[in-house]
């Protein structure tokens, strides 16, 4: 089974918001939908679960036509939101119902994923000192916006679903509570789901992800493997540290200190054989290193270059159009 | 616009009438009018006009006579102006040609005797041509209001007629003074036998009142059910929780499942109320001798009285739930536009305008209707979908409306829902994931006239 978004595209009147974007998830994974804000990955979720007509393209899952009415889907929208004033259980057992549910199987599920999303408290909340016999569960507005969260993220999983859809699920969340989502995350990205994740949070992207787009202003900027993607930009970052300051030799080998502190010295490589030079050089001075490590980039690092890059080129392509219709 | 449109209605339906039906507002509310109902007509049998000490029937006893028409009358002649089964049945009358000092006098004794009898005097009325009736009555006795009126409106009637009867004129002359000059506008629906009465009567006070509060409670009922379905629909939207229902339940069942919880509200609002109503009136008949119809006798005319009947209330009902799908439709389209509870209001505007256009419309009609009766203004109200449901209620306890009538109206207002859905579903999907501005009425038109032109294009390429 595979999930084929095939050069989906939304145009509202002249304006393409969504240009032709096209990925495949061939086995379960988690697929990361990366952009910057207004790139249009919001709107490249909202047509792939039919929330918004495209206005042209298809999304296949499994070679037929993506319906979630077919298809069992959960989304965890980039939004937040819940009733305000309705109780969590009625909440989650009408958003259970929605998905097909019946309430008995949907009450088993909120028991399970409130236990293990830290929120039976809430769902089943005790009497305690003070506290009638028959407590009701609290309403969404009782809780911080943390535990809101976690309530969503048990409305996008409450289903079994086999495709998921999480847009920035780690966005607003303490550190306790994001551990806890990834804990979720890698949980159920272990099954045989199919998770879409959109971020902005490169490191969370980088823990979960085997493949990713890149969207900038409606377009795919760079698509595929990660492994692949950071292979090909080679083993391009350096970080040394040492007890003597070793500024001076990089220099003389030419090279680009991005970044330099009390403790390490990163540097940015035009290519891996520089590594092995200037070690040459550390080694020949007698500096006593303590850590000379040659990694990837970043996908943050990767991300950023390929923004760039990307928008200078629509940049140009501007000039180009301007000086064309100036030249008529 | 197909069934897949309203994927997940059900749910949505069942899960909105559920939690409206909780709250405890709703609840108050409810049983609130459940006592109202309940001690209505107990309440009117003991502290109304026909209970004032608690045993004393209401009702006129004798008409006094004060005749300065120049048309000659009789104790007899005034006896048959009264027919035998009307409920004035019994009343005597007595021609009075006291003075002054003696009509005074006459007051007091009726005063001092309960205040069971009136005085109908009847002159030339010099400044409007024709006669004037004016009925006298102590309203601090026995008698209601409604009850003079009616007898005064019953005694009109007959001297229109007795006054030219009384000239001897042959039944030619006689038709032709009697002949009122009327104008009529022939169309096709004359023939159907859908506008009952022959002429155009202005309707009397009692059926103004009842028309007035028929379009009253619509127009209320009505608007609340309304800005209950937007302000659910902005709720929705302003926290967001329409994005995740939006992958299980299409947009057009987000809006129409919240309008039928509505209308099941309504109708079990209409059925509590007329339960109670029904017990009230058993009750008001065991504890004090009166039933609902003998105690409203004193505020509503008979023939009205005689209109309202269960089938009647069933298809005013009907009417009205009708009413509240048309405009929960438009107030859901234009309650999606916005994107905050704050600018609820603002992104309101059209509907607000569209009902109180309607309700003004309505109570134009309803003018019309005491000066003139039922012409062509008055009757366009009664069919158009956008105040039928105001104005129609109020006509069929008039009884103004045939049978076919009032399936035509309802046949007319189930067309527009129709056209308003398929109206809405264009647009639909577009204006509720819109965020930002509120999305304007002629931004949906463009957004409407370009989802024809795409499935248009998509259509010539299938085939």
């Amino acid at each position: 089974m595979s999930l084929e978004v095939k050069e989906i595209f939304k145009k509202y009147g002249e304006k393409t918001v969504v240009d032709h974007i096209s990925f495949t998830m061939e086995k379960p994974g988690v697929y990361a939908l990366l952009g910057t804000n207004g790139a249009g990955k919001t709107t490249s979720i909202r047509m792939i679960l039919g929330m918004l007509e495209k206005t042209g393209g298809e999304v296949l899952f499994d070679n037929k036509p993506f319906d979630t009415k077919e298809i069992n889907v959960g989304y965890l929208a980039e939004e937040r939101g819940l009733y305000p004033k309705v109780s969590l259980m009625d909440q989650m057992i009408y958003f259970a119902n929605l998905k097909g549910m019946s309430k008995k199987d949907a009450e088993k599920r909120i028991r399970y994923w409130s236990e293990r999303l830290e929120l039976d408290d809430y769902f089943y909340p005790k009497p305690g000192p003070g506290r009638r016999k028959n407590v009701k569960p609290y309403r969404a507005d009782q809780l911080s916006k943390g535990n809101q969260q976690k309530v969503q993220l048990m409305a996008a999983l409450i289903a079994d679903p086999q495709v998921i859809i999480l847009d920035e699920p780690l966005s607003g969340l303490d550190p306790v509570n994001a551990d806890l989502f990834k804990n979720v995350i890698r949980e159920v990205a272990s099954g045989d789901k199919y998770i879409i994740m959109s971020s902005h949070q490169m490191g969370t992207i980088e823990e979960f992800c085997t493949d990713l787009t890149i969207l900038n202003h409606g377009k795919a900027v760079l698509q595929g493997n990660l492994k692949e993607i950071k292979k090909s930009y080679g083993r391009v970052n350096l970080v040394i540290k040492a007890d003597a300051d070793v500024t001076d030799i990089v220099k003389a080998e030419g090279l680009e200190i991005k970044e330099q502190t009390a403790e390490e010295m990163h540097i940015k490589l035009a290519d891996e054989s520089q590594a092995g030079k200037l070690l040459a050089k550390l080694v020949d001075a007698k500096v006593p290193l303590v850590r000379y490590e040659l990694t990837e980039p970043s996908l943050h690092e990767i991300f950023v270059e390929k923004i760039e890059q990307s928008n200078a080129e629509m940049a140009v392509a501007e000039n180009k159009t301007e000086e064309g219709s100036v030249n008529e | 616009m197909n069934k897949k449109e309203f994927r997940g209605l059900k749910q949505v339906f069942i899960y909105t009438f559920s939690q409206y039906i909780k709250t405890p507002s709703y609840i108050v509310t409810l049983v609130l009018m459940a006592i109202a109902a309940l001690a209505v007509f107990p309440f009117m049998a003991k502290f109304g006009n026909g209970g004032k000490d608690g045993e004393s029937e209401n009702s006129i006893e004798k008409v006094y006579v004060i005749n300065d028409s120049g048309v000659e009358l009789d104790d007899e002649a005034l006896s048959s102006s009264l027919d035998a089964d009307s409920i004035y049945e019994g009343v005597s009358f007595e021609i009075f040609e006291g003075d002054e000092d003696e009509t005074e006098s006459l007051k007091s004794e009726i005063t001092e005797k309960g205040g069971y009898d009136i005085i109908l005097s009847i002159e030339r009325d010099l400044e409007m041509g024709g006669f004037r009736v004016e009925a006298s009555y102590d309203s601090d006795g026995n008698l209601s209001r409604m009850n003079v009126s009616s007898l005064a409106e019953v005694f009109a009637d007959w001297f229109y007629e007795y006054k030219t009867g009384s000239l001897a004129l042959n039944d030619n002359v006689k038709d032709m003074v009697d002949g009122k000059v009327n104008y009529e506008i022939i169309s096709d629906i004359e023939y159907l036998g859908l506008l009952e009465g022959e002429e155009n009567e202005a309707i009397g006070q009692s059926g103004f009142w009842v028309v007035y509060t028929a379009i009253f409670v619509s127009y209320m009922i009505i608007a609340m059910s309304s800005g209950l379905i937007s302000s659910k629909i902005v709720e929705e939207k302003a926290n967001r929780i329409v994005e995740y229902l939006m992958t299980t339940v299409r947009p057009m069942a987000l809006v129409t499942g919240k309008i039928l919880a509505m209308m099941l509200v309504t109708f079990i609002n209409c059925g509590v109320i007329g339960i109670c109503a029904y017990i009230s009136s058993a009750v008001s008949k065991k504890l004090f001798g009166k039933a609902a119809g003998e105690l409203l006798i004193n505020y509503v005319d008979a023939e009205t009285l005689g209109n309202i009947s269960v089938p009647m209330i069933i298809l005013a009902v009907v009417i009205i739930l009708l009413g509240i799908f048309i405009y929960g439709i438009i107030a859901g389209l234009f309650g999606a536009s916005v994107s905050k509870m704050e600018e609820l209001q603002q992104g309101m505007r059209g509907y607000s305008m569209l009902i109180l256009i309607a309700f003004l419309l309505s109570y134009g009609a309803l003018m019309v209707m005491q000066d003139k009766g039922f012409n062509v203004f008055v009757w366009f109200t009664v069919f158009c979908p956008f105040t039928s449901s105001m104005v129609m209620p109020g006509a069929m306890c008039l009884g103004e409306v045939s049978m076919a009538g009032i399936f035509a109206c309802i046949a007319i207002q189930i067309v527009t829902a129709l056209v308003l859905l398929w109206f809405v579903s264009l647009i639909y999907e577009g204006v509720i994931v819109a965020t930002g501005e509120p999305v304007k009425f002629s931004k949906m038109m463009t957004m409407a006239k370009q989802k024809l032109m795409l499935d248009a294009k998509r259509r010539k390429s299938h085939e």
